[in-house]
């Protein structure tokens, strides 16, 4: 049997198995579950390199399914995570309750992405981009009423996403007389321009409510932050990407990199790539503060995601092969930060029973593992080195250098300063300071939870030392598949026409310094003697176990000062008062549809009444 | 032989460098606090000599007790001095630190410092003038430099008596164990 | 990779904080004399760093406590090592050809980062309360200075500092008469950096007890002292080399870093304290409005 239908059949077997059979017991459901994930990915490891595709017809349409270095690139971060995922899951879903609805959900929405990467057509992709859309809804509401209005937000947002996908669809098909991705390509250049002008509009707007473009990003934090914690990660770090994959192929393979010929051009950017790049930068910039404010550690992250996923759109949104590169690396480094950040926090939340910043503390001593993901993590997120993090941070300033867009730069550079404050705020008022006495006892979380969170981090110290593997795949898919001319690769060197930086040095000589000084301090001088949380300075008073000293709550106050003209405003409440201008409108309606059975009947009556005048009339 | 002599020149070069380097934690608790401003201020320049004042105590190498102590305030002190890192120098300032002075007769201060701390150098004076304190900051540095500012060594050692003297004076003695 | 480079290497964190504890000695000094003072020897920083690393006890809070003065220390050396310190014939060079500008800009918050940690971790509110301020006023300075450094990247149409240096070959050449917009944004920012007097607010003496570093002592203040003067010396090396074009032999470096030494010095004497919201709107307004003039000279 054909390899791809092969892995989608086993997914979406063990989506209704594990469903079916896990009203028996815990460990079947999961098992199941996992042991689908597991041969699914055993499979997908075999596509590597290879270019299959499988057709068939149904409905009278001919139905693609392909794999290519592009749709297995991203078929690596569904499986890569996916994986770890459900192994975190294992533990974490243990005596909780609809573990089989969990495992349903899991499993459809990995199935679900996995066709999407390998559709070659545009009615296969939306019709797992549904799938895929149904499933993570189910997920959102899986703590039913409390979830109830991210639920509701999360699916009309996805509407509009849908809706304005499918009109391009069906605005294609009206064309061209084929849903295949090939005659798209062939067939874009052929369009006119408001035509070409109109799908790129759509589709950004269908692919952009999945990656949380900013004015479409309000269903995000709620989203991300209702649905449980381990599939938060594959939210954030897989299913967002999704959008992500959509602007790859948008922008490279359907063609509307093309449209830079046809208008007028910004930098040797075409006008709606150009805006599509700012609206990039603003996302990145302007969620990055709201998550500086934010209180919920999950809320926090979900923000920091939109603004992540920010920097990938302007990579891809240049058009260049630079930022293509920059855009699919730092899509690689974002799913393992934030698999890593959100698996952390769930790990948390698992322990402590709480997501809010200000109620935890000092949970260092009792989680060191966790600290040191979270940690790991936060470095990666704000692209500091030797971690890989500031191989993507790099890779997208160079890009915007190289097309002398200079605002653009600076919206990019001043984001990730911003970013450095929640990066602080999340490890410290979690992992650093004083200790709440409820969270003495906690305990780190068990090693199927561990292992997952140490896997992805040691993943990222590699990348960090050595992203050029990476970098070659990105290279295969970029010159196969979106019709670039790849980057320059060495194997030893990051460099273009501005400059270079060898990250083997940048690690090497990190490493060696450590080492030498941590040596020298440590032999040196005798061991410090270790003092209690509550042993400093406070004028000499001895604060007893009652006072709190945790600086937590409003942690950048005096920022949120400077910042308040953003914070004042919010597309969500824009889109509030649109609602409740339209509920006006409804209320009018209501007068008409009063919902009263004697009301309608009256109406009927009426009807009827004038049916008969009209047709004595009329005879 | 030879690692006496590369302890006997890095003790030097410490003495040296402790002596010129005093870094003063004021705990202004009574009337004397007034002088330490003059005393680090344009008029009379402690900084020449390398006195400079430190915000907290595990930064700080010299206890400044400016007057007299009342129970409560000694029981905040002795804190602040435990957190110093040694080697560390109290100083007791004025008279009310020596015996007592014009509180001779109160109901809640100490008389004498040098029971509950080990008190380095005194100055005396009710209240000694700037002068008085730079002039007991120089002594204190030749204390230093011949080795003899030992006050925390003897804490060290003599810690169960400091500690019954102390817990005779304060009652409600709830401070945390200081290990060495 | 001579006998000369490998000296250099090892040698230059010391000369590096030797110089930046030199330069702080100065500073008080000279901060002396405005007020009608003696002032403390000008080695007064080195003698206190001496002292820190005599001390015979230390204590710990924790891991990222013990860590954390450890790996500020790193951070700053290994931006040294990416930093073309001497250029011309008899340059020193160190690493700095596996480098660019974006590395250092980079590279130089990991030792802040550090810092932040370990401060967070000794649990003293005051530490929090410093480094929350720290960072918030970290977004203020860090718009004029990505501004210039920006305009020069793009001016010069290279990230590599080498290159930049390059372009700098002659006194009318320098960027800070060649641009003198980015210049002026870049020394705005340079006064947040350095944490001079308007710009204090996170060390605040007096009101938050020294802020960040409040709860180090001994060998660990030893180690944060010593690098605060090696993290001064690496930013007046970076401006020299970005502003000034760089330095070819040791007088001239001197003479160059503690010009822009000089400069948050005297504005530091007679302010201030900035509050930390003030500090920011600050940076947002006139520093960032002469860069982005300078873009306009850069883009006409």
């Amino acid at each position: 049997m054909e390899t791809i239908p092969l892995i989608l059949l086993i997914l979406f077997g063990s989506a209704l198995l594990s469903y079916v059979i896990g009203k028996i017991n815990f460990v079947l459901k999961v098992g199941v579950a996992l042991a689908g994930i597991l041969v699914s990915g055993y499979y997908f490891l075999q596509l590597y390199g290879q270019a299959q595709s499988y057709t068939f017809r149904l409905l009278g349409f001919d139905i693609i399914w392909r794999i290519n270095p592009l749709s297995w690139f991203f078929g690596m971060l569904i499986f890569g995570l996916g994986i770890l995922v459900a192994i975190f899951s294992t533990s974490y879903m243990k005596n909780k309750e609809r573990v089989d609805f969990y495992c349903f959900a899991l499993c459809m929405t990995i199935a679900s992405m996995f066709g999407i990467v390998v559709s070659g057509d545009l009615l296969s992709f939306f019709f797992f981009w549904e799938i895929m859309t149904w499933a993570s809804f189910l997920m959102v509401i899986y703590y039913r009423y409390e979830a109830q209005a991210a639920g509701i937000k999360y699916f009309v947002m996805s509407m509009i996403g849908a809706y304005s996908m499918l009109i391009a669809i069906l605005m294609v098909y009206a064309q061209l007389g084929t849903f295949s991705f090939d005659a798209l390509a062939s067939g874009w250049s052929d369009f006119s321009v408001s035509f070409q002008i109109a799908l790129f509009v759509l589709f950004a707007i269908g692919f952009g409510v999945k990656a949380a473009v900013m004015p479409l990003h309000t269903w995000a934090p709620d989203a991300y932050g209702m649905s449980p914690a381990p599939f938060s990660a594959l939210f954030s770090g897989v299913l967002s990407k999704m959008g992500i994959y959509g602007f790859a192929l948008l922008m490279f393979v359907f063609g509307a990199g093309k449209l830079a010929g046809s208008v007028t051009t910004i930098h040797g950017v075409a006008l709606p790539s150009y805006i599509l790049a700012w609206f990039g930068a603003l996302t990145a910039l302007i969620a990055t503060l709201i998550a500086v404010m934010q209180d919920d550690a999950k809320k926090l992250l979900a923000y920091s995601s939109v603004g992540q996923l920010g920097y990938i759109i302007l990579g891809f949104s240049l058009n260049s092969s630079m930022g293509t590169t920059a855009a699919l690396f730092h899509a690689v480094n974002h799913t393992i930060f934030k698999g890593m950040l959100f698996l952390s926090i769930g790990a948390v939340f698992y322990r402590t029973g709480t997501r809010k910043l200000s109620e935890m503390g000092g949970l260092i001593s009792n989680m060191p593992y966790t600290f040191f993901v979270v940690l790991l993590g936060i470095i990666t997120m704000a692209g500091i080195p030797p971690l890989s993090g500031f191989v993507g941070k790099w890779l997208i300033y160079e890009a915007l250098l190289e097309k002398q867009m200079v605002l653009l730069a600076v919206v990019a550079f001043m984001a990730s300063t911003a970013a450095f404050l929640y990066c602080y705020r999340l490890i410290f008022t979690i992992f650093l300071g004083q200790r709440p006495p409820r969270f003495d006892d906690v305990k780190e979380v068990p090693w199927t939870q561990r292992a997952p969170m140490l896997l992805l981090s040691l993943l990222t110290i590699y990348l960090g030392f050595y992203p050029y593997g990476l970098l070659n795949l990105i290279g295969q898919a970029e010159s196969t598949v979106m019709g670039l001319v790849p980057m320059n690769l060495s194997q030893s060197i990051l460099f273009n026409d501005l400059g270079h930086v060898s990250t083997i040095a940048v690690m090497n000589t990190v490493g060696t310094v450590f080492v030498i000084v941590f040596v020298l301090f440590n032999t040196l001088y005798k061991r410090s003697r270790k003092v209690g949380l509550k042993d400093i300075h406070t004028s000499g008073e001895v604060p007893g176990p009652e006072i709190n000293l945790h600086y937590a709550t409003d942690f950048y106050q005096p920022f949120s000062r400077s910042i308040r003209y953003v914070l004042e405003r919010s597309a969500d409440r824009l889109y509030g008062q649109f609602a409740n201008n339209l509920e006006g409108f409804f209320d009018v309606l209501r007068y008409v549809y009063t919902g009263n059975a004697q009301t309608y009947a009256l109406f009927v009556i009426m009807f009827l009444a004038m049916l008969l005048m009209f047709t004595n009339w009329l005879i | 032989m030879k690692e006496d002599w590369g302890k006997e020149a890095g003790n030097i070069i410490a003495r040296w460098a402790r002596k010129h380097s005093l870094w003063v934690l004021a705990y202004g608790t009574g009337c004397g606090a007034i002088e330490i401003p003059p005393t680090m201020t344009s008029r009379y320049d402690a900084e020449r000599f390398g006195i400079t004042g430190m915000a907290t105590p595990r930064q700080a190498d010299v206890l400044l007790i400016t007057g007299y102590l009342a129970v409560k305030t000694l029981k905040r002190v002795i804190r602040t001095y435990e957190q110093m890192q040694s080697p560390k120098y109290v100083m007791g300032f004025g008279s009310c630190t020596i015996n007592g002075g014009m509180y001779w007769d109160s109901y809640n201060t100490i008389k004498r410092l040098d029971d509950y701390l080990p008190v380095d150098i005194f100055i005396n004076g009710c209240m000694p003038r700037p002068e008085g304190v730079i002039d007991g900051f120089i002594e204190l540095q030749k204390l230093i430099d011949s080795g003899q500012a030992n006050g925390w060594k003897k804490y060290q050692d003599n810690l169960e008596w400091y500690r019954t003297n102390q817990k005779k004076v304060i009652k409600n003695w709830k401070m945390p164990d200081y290990n060495w | 990779m001579d006998t000369s480079f490998n000296l250099w290497i090892l040698l230059m964190p010391f000369v590096g904080a030797l110089v930046g504890l030199t330069y702080m000695g100065i500073g008080r000094r000279i901060i002396a004399r405005v007020q009608h003072r003696y002032g403390p020897p000008i080695f007064q920083n080195i003698v206190d760093v001496l002292k820190l690393y005599s001390k015979k006890t230390a204590i710990t809070h924790g891991v990222m406590f013990h860590l954390a003065p450890t790996l500020a220390i790193t951070g700053t050396i290994s931006t040294l090592m990416f930093l073309p310190i001497l250029t011309g014939p008899h340059g020193i060079y160190l690493f700095s050809f596996k480098g660019d500008l974006i590395l250092l800009m980079y590279i130089m918050v990991f030792g802040c980062l550090a810092m932040a940690l370990g401060a967070g971790q000794s649990g003293n509110p005051n530490s929090a309360i410093g480094v929350s301020r720290g960072l918030s006023q970290m977004v203020g300075y860090e718009a004029p200075f990505v501004i210039a450094m920006v305009t020069l990247m793009v001016q010069f149409n290279t990230t590599s500092v080498h290159d930049i240096i390059k372009a700098q070959d002659s006194f009318v050449h320098w960027n800070m008469f060649q641009s003198p917009f980015a210049f002026i944004a870049a020394l705005f920012a340079f006064l947040g950096f350095m944490g001079n007097k308007p710009f204090d607010v996170v060390i605040a003496p007096a009101e938050i007890a020294s802020g960040p570093p409040s709860e180090f002592g001994g060998k660990y203040l030893a180690l944060m002292q010593t690098n605060r003067g090696m993290f001064a010396f690496v930013k007046l090396v970076l401006y020299v080399d970005l502003f000034m074009g760089g330095a070819a032999n040791f007088v001239s470096l001197l003479a160059k870093t503690f010009f822009f030494y000089l400069i948050p010095l005297f504005v530091g004497i007679v302010n201030p304290r900035f509050r930390t919201e003030q500090a920011i709107t600050f940076f947002w307004k006139w520093p960032t409005v002469i860069g982005l003039l300078g873009f306009l000279m850069v883009i006409l």
